[in-house]
């Protein structure tokens, strides 16, 4: 009995999860995101980045070690993450603060908690290393910076964040764990990401038996030229799980489209809907960009929508800021247009009609 | 002797404007046949003749799309030709053109003016359509007029071709600064308005705007005609032409005026239209071998006019989805065309290098 | 009733005098021949004369007009001029060249009449360039284009003509044909007034010499009497013994 007791102890405490192991809280698990995961080394926890930037053909790993307290931003599709954490505080430098459609940020910038860094392109690097911060989160089209290779001479980390190279709905918004990782915020990450997707994929239950899909024109002519979303692109998932029919789903490639403007009149000109009109946000300034957008079925019915219904205090629309961190509104926004039968008490957030 | 010598010339001069006149008509005709979209030849036919198509959609394109279109690069062509033609001879450059004068950017800014002012004081919508175009037209003719006005002014005191070229450049760089300034301070729409017209189109006009440029250029086209004789005379040099008896002053204001206006409407509807007013003008010298107004004005409209088309076909990408910019084709084969100019420009014979 | 006369003629730039008191004639008929060094003003004098340049002060009559009162159309149909620049668009035809002398005659669009034709005819005759025809500028020799851009101020039908230094990129021999030319012009009635330095070749063709020189009035002459004075050595300050 006395030789029982002691080893049952040690069972017990062998059994016991490792005190190094409680501290990891989130789930390393990334579903949707293809852009970055984190990984445990031998020496600690990293995020890594896979492709930095378009066309990267290295990664960028972060060793994961104090939360970030201060950071610097770049964009405003960074900002709702913050927000979103709870960790609005923890930006203290952002280029032209103009530019942003959150109130929450726009107060504190009106208080003088962000420091605001002029021009995206040449940004002050005076300011921003006069601040201190813990890092600079990044964006780059190329992999060439003058100004990131300057603030990371100074010794401040660079992070780059290529969540815009995400070619699905839920995987963009994933990268709210890539905040979380660093802001020290994983479980809310998680559980924020948890809810957003089940919201999703409850929507795109929803529509996936659909009788009839209408059909879905997006864009404006540029010029001669009208910019379409490819068929793999973020925006045609968006209308796929809508339960639209995307005129160009035939199309493979996840980029954009260069079509010439009679060949989309021949296919679109009767489509049931047409969402989606860059910056115009009346039929009046629709019809004086190009009076053939008036042939267009769509026009004459009033079925034209676009993302110009939530505004900041500035003017911009939100939805470029923090659309892409709630793909359940989008799609929800999309359904509510395309079926409102199937969400009679919801409200559009993005979109309206445009009048 | 001289009698005969003429009597042969104007049975050649004939039939070189019969063939391109000829020559213009099948290529509007082809532009129209061919897009994106695969119409058949018979149905284009009929359109043309008149007899309206069952398929809705197809007549939609043909008088929407495909007819405005060719007549805008047809008035495009000449006006730009015109314009450039009569810049190289006030200027006594053969490198001289509307877009490397900055003629295009005062028009650029006049557009911009409209755009970014009409947006902040809210009324850019509310003008009815017409009085809008008017408007357009009017203050990219005058932003035109006045970049060329000041290069005008300076090429009285500034012999130097390459310095006046410079000057033209940088007056140019001024206002892009100028209009890059102005979106600055504006909103999104505003804009995008001026980064869509600064792409350069010939497919955007509607059939009013049509309404509203048609006659502005014909207007300019009678106006080079009439400018021709002065135009001869400066051929032969500022002094040579005031023994002629050509008030200078009076010359330079006309041929300025003309080439805004030419120049300025066109840049106004279609956005910047990057070398055919300068290479048209050279074309036209070098395959008819001559440097008389009077022939190279008709020559250039329908060259202009033709080769615009042409440029036009090619950028519609026939048959495929896919559309190229038309300032891509007219740089694509515009740009070395100018570089072979340049090179070969001792043997150009009108240099009017003094 | 003289072609031209000066009153009181200044020339000059801004505030350079360069002469001064000038009361000049030219008759119909006239082959003048205008000499002095370089820089002496003979360009500036001839530019005033023209109506190319204001006077700094006094006038030129044309008949009886004053020149300024006179519309520059009105004024090619009394002068023309040869000038050492060459014409820029060296493309041109000679036909088109000369057909450019009748500007201040033909119709809106360049037209040209009856008159005009027979204008340019009597030029390639007088000129002897009915063979260069269709020849472009730049095909022709120096000699070649200098009878040409003549042949241009004769179809210009004007009662002056005023070339400035006519021979001067020339052989001996065109330097001869082209005086011999407008020898031959000047008795046709018209005036011709060149300014020179072949001051041999020109002493056989012309009626008069004006010299000119610095800070002196304008010498008139029987060209002869001026060599054999020394007046034009001491004009061009030539060495003994050159003349």
């Amino acid at each position: 009995m006395t030789k029982t007791l002691p080893f049952l102890f040690i069972l017990l405490i062998a059994c016991s999860p490792q005190q190094g192991e409680k501290q990891s809280f989130g789930t390393s698990s990334i579903q949707h995101a293809t852009g970055f995961h984190i990984e445990t080394r031998t020496d600690g926890r990293y995020l890594v980045v896979d492709k930095p930037w378009p066309n990267a053909n290295v990664t960028k790993s972060y060793k994961l070690t104090k939360p970030f307290t201060r950071v610097v931003c770049t964009s405003t599709s960074h900002l709702p993450y913050f927000e979103m954490l709870g960790k609005s505080e923890a930006v203290v430098g952002f280029p032209n603060l103009k530019y942003i459609s959150s109130e929450t940020f726009v107060e504190l910038g009106k208080i003088d908690k962000i420091t605001d860094l002029g021009a995206d392109g040449n940004m002050n690097l005076e300011l921003l290393i006069g601040l201190q911060p813990d890092a600079v989160i990044a964006f780059d089209m190329g992999g060439e910076s003058a100004t990131l290779d300057k603030i990371a001479e100074a010794g401040i980390p660079v992070i780059y964040n290529a969540d815009f190279l995400e070619s699905t709905p839920l995987g963009r918004a994933e990268w709210i764990k890539f905040f979380g990782a660093l802001l020290n915020e994983e479980k809310k990450a998680d559980s924020i990401f948890n809810s957003i997707q089940s919201a999703y994929d409850r929507l795109t239950d929803m529509t996936a038996d659909v009788r009839k899909r209408p059909t879905v024109l997006t864009g404006v002519v540029y010029g001669d030229t009208w910019f379409m979303p490819g068929g793999r692109n973020s925006a045609a998932l968006f209308y796929e799980h809508a339960g639209a029919d995307y005129l160009w789903a035939d199309d493979s490639t996840s980029g954009w489209l260069e079509l010439n403007y009679e060949a989309v009149f021949e296919r679109a000109q009767q489509a049931d809907f047409w969402i989606g009109t860059a910056s115009f946000d009346s039929k009046k300034a629709l019809a004086a960009g190009d009076h053939r957008y008036q042939d267009f079925a769509p026009f004459r019915a009033d079925k034209v929508y676009n993302y110009t219904k939530k505004k900041g205090p500035n003017g911009g629309y939100d939805y470029f800021e923090s659309a892409y961190a709630r793909p359940d509104l989008v799609l929800a926004d999309l359904i509510k247009i395309l079926h409102p039968d199937l969400l009679p008490h919801y409200q559009t957030v993005y979109y309206e009609q445009l009048r | 002797m001289i009698r005969q010598h003429f009597d042969t010339s104007i049975s050649k001069w004939r039939l070189v404007f019969v063939g391109l006149a000829v020559a213009l008509v099948l290529v509007f005709l082809l532009s129209i046949a061919l897009g994106s979209v695969r119409i058949p030849i018979s149905h284009t036919f009929h359109f043309l003749i008149g007899q309206p198509l069952e398929n809705a959609g197809w007549q939609s394109i043909l008088i929407n799309f495909r007819l405005p279109k060719a007549l805008t690069a047809v008035l495009v062509g000449a006006a730009l030709g015109l314009s450039g033609l009569q810049m190289q001879t006030l200027f006594r450059n053969p490198v001289a053109g509307p877009f490397i004068l900055g003629v295009s950017s005062g028009a650029g800014l006049g557009v911009a003016l409209v755009i970014f002012l009409g947006f902040s004081f809210g009324v850019y919508f509310g003008i009815p359509d017409l009085a809008r175009d008017w408007l357009l037209v009017v203050s990219a003719a005058l932003g035109s007029f006045l970049v060329l006005s000041v290069v005008g002014l300076a090429a009285i005191r500034i012999r130097n071709s390459v310095s006046l070229l410079i000057i033209g450049l940088m007056f140019g760089s001024t206002i892009s600064a100028v209009v890059s300034i102005m979106q600055y301070f504006s909103q999104a729409e505003n804009i995008q308005a001026y980064v869509i017209w600064s792409f350069g189109s010939l497919g955007s006009l509607s059939w009013g705007e049509l309404q509203v440029l048609a006659p502005v250029v014909i207007f300019g086209c009678l106006l080079s005609f009439a400018l021709s004789k002065r135009l001869n005379a400066l051929l032969l040099g500022d002094n040579y032409a005031t023994s002629l008896g050509l008030n200078l002053k009076t010359t330079r204001l006309l041929i300025i005026v003309n080439t805004s206006l030419l120049a300025g409407s066109v840049t106004a509807f279609c956005g910047p239209i990057a070398f055919v007013g300068l290479a048209i003008p050279h074309l036209a010298r070098m395959l008819f071998n001559t440097s008389n107004h009077l022939l190279l004005t008709p020559l250039v409209i329908l060259l202009g006019a033709v080769a615009m088309l042409i440029f036009d076909i090619i950028a519609q990408l026939p048959g495929s989805d896919a559309v190229l910019p038309i300032n891509a084709v007219t740089s694509l084969l515009g740009a070395p065309f100018v570089i072979w100019l340049v090179l070969r420009r001792n043997n150009l014979h009108y240099s009017f290098d003094q | 009733m003289s072609l031209l006369h000066t009153h009181d003629l200044a020339i000059g730039y801004g505030k350079k005098t360069l002469s001064a008191g000038l009361n000049l004639v030219i008759e119909p008929g006239q082959l003048i021949g205008l000499i002095g060094q370089n820089g002496v003003g003979k360009s500036t004098l001839m530019r005033t004369l023209c109506g190319f340049q204001a006077a700094l002060s006094g006038e030129v009559f044309i008949g009886e007009k004053a020149i300024k009162s006179i519309p520059a159309s009105e004024l090619a149909k009394k002068i023309s001029v040869v000038l050492t620049e060459k014409p820029g668009a060296q493309n041109l035809t000679v036909l088109e060249l000369i057909s450019l002398g009748r500007h201040p005659y033909s119709g809106w669009l360049g037209q040209l009449r009856e008159a005009d034709v027979a204008a340019m005819e009597r030029a390639f005759e007088q000129c002897q360039i009915h063979y260069l025809l269709e020849k472009r500028l730049h095909q022709l020799s120096d000699g070649q284009l200098q009878k040409v851009m003549i042949a241009r101020a004769l179809a210009q039908d004007t009662d002056l003509i005023v070339l400035d230094e006519p021979t001067s990129h020339l052989d001996l021999r065109n330097k001869v044909e082209v005086l011999e030319l407008l020898k031959h012009v000047s008795t046709t009635g018209k005036s011709v007034l060149i300014s020179t330095h072949e001051i041999t070749l020109a002493a056989k063709v012309c009626d008069t010499f004006w010299g000119m020189d610095f800070g002196q009035p304008i010498a008139i002459d029987l060209p002869d009497n001026m060599i054999r004075s020394g007046q034009v050595k001491q004009l061009l300050h030539l060495q003994e013994g050159v003349l």
